[in-house]
């Protein structure tokens, strides 16, 4: 098995940026609802579409893996790769236990934190 | 499952649990504005199992986001490109199963180029809201927390942001009440996040936005 390499977590480099930025709205000026803070919770490269599950975010990406992202707060973790495009990997209820199921473009997955990966069929 | 289209044009899948439990499954159409063949350009459900696919809306550029409020599944559909600044509008979209959603003949309402003139297939099922042409909306999502109640049963919405257009727009979240107008830009949430691709929410009522251009996951939260 692959050995898991997880990416910084955003969580140690904390940009806690300020919500209510008084300045004209152009590309790089964070704005959020007044009230709000928004703070970069993880780095995670080319991130599409993310799924919660259990105590896990799980974020597909453009390359070919997929991220766990611990709620708690901590470093990312390669889920899967050898996925082509993997994108999305909700929670799917299977008894009583949930797992995330991912959709990617034909491709030959390996599994790298402990996670099987199955085809659904 | 296997045998699904294998494109790259428009091939970043989308994939949800339904409230039924049945997984559902974005397969884009692998164009700018093109006939799509097979199961390009629908949005199937399948069962856990993998098996008794079905095409539950057909019609559709491509979607890369969706989600439910009430019971109804609402999806994103991206419009085409290369038809000037302002038209046709990106779209907002309520599944009625089985139904047509108009492409390749229209975006929006608006008849797409090189398709003017054919005959649909069916009647359209327009879309519930129409957003300015080219914000490309993907990501979609009903917030259900307490930790901003005002946002409860509003959709937000991530506009990726455009590519083609003389100004860009998008390149924000947008807050929306589904119901009420059936065009506009919704309401600015977030901005200045770089592309943003996918709105959750996690179980404290806190919102994660992914951004695809600079590698985040960014977090707001009370």
């Amino acid at each position: 098995m692959p050995r898991t390499k997880p990416f910084p977590s955003s969580a140690l480099a904390s940009l806690t940026l300020a919500a209510l930025v008084q300045t004209p709205c152009h590309a790089q000026a964070v704005h959020a609802p007044p009230g709000a803070r928004i703070e970069v919770f993880a780095r995670v490269p080319a991130a599409r579409a993310m799924a919660v599950c259990g105590d896990t975010l799980y974020v597909g990406t453009k390359a070919g893996t997929v991220y766990g992202v611990p709620l708690v707060g901590g470093r990312p973790v390669r889920a899967t790769s050898g996925l082509v495009a993997p994108m999305a990997s909700p929670a799917l209820e299977t008894g009583s236990m949930l797992r995330p199921a991912i959709a990617s473009r034909p491709s030959r997955p390996r599994p790298t934190a402990g996670l099987p990966i199955v085809p659904i069929s | 499952m296997t045998g699904l289209p294998g494109q790259a044009h428009h091939g970043l899948r989308y994939i949800r649990a339904g409230p039924d439990g049945r997984l559902y499954v974005s397969i884009g159409s692998p164009c700018n504005i093109c006939q799509p063949q097979g199961l390009q350009g629908t949005i199937i459900s399948v069962s856990p199992n993998g098996g008794d696919v079905q095409r539950a809306a057909w019609g559709i550029r491509n979607s890369v986001g969706f989600d439910w409020n009430g019971g109804t599944m609402y999806f994103t559909d991206n419009g085409a490109d290369g038809m000037g600044d302002n038209t046709p509008p990106d779209e907002l979209n309520e599944l009625q199963p089985g139904a047509f959603y108009g492409f390749p003949y229209f975006g929006g309402r608006v008849r797409l180029r090189g398709f003017e003139a054919a005959t649909p297939p069916g009647p359209q099922k327009p879309p519930v809201y129409e957003f300015q042409a080219h914000v490309a909306t993907l990501g979609l999502h009903f917030y259900r927390g307490a930790m901003f109640p005002e946002l409860r049963g509003e959709a937000l919405i991530a506009e990726h942001g455009s590519w083609n257009r003389s100004t860009p727009v998008g390149y924000q979240v947008v807050r929306l009440r589904v119901g009420g107008n059936r065009s506009g830009n919704g309401q600015s949430f977030l901005s200045g996040i770089g592309r943003p691709v996918d709105v959750k929410e996690l179980p404290d009522g806190s919102i994660v936005v992914s951004d695809d251009a600079g590698g985040r996951i960014w977090r707001v939260r009370r």
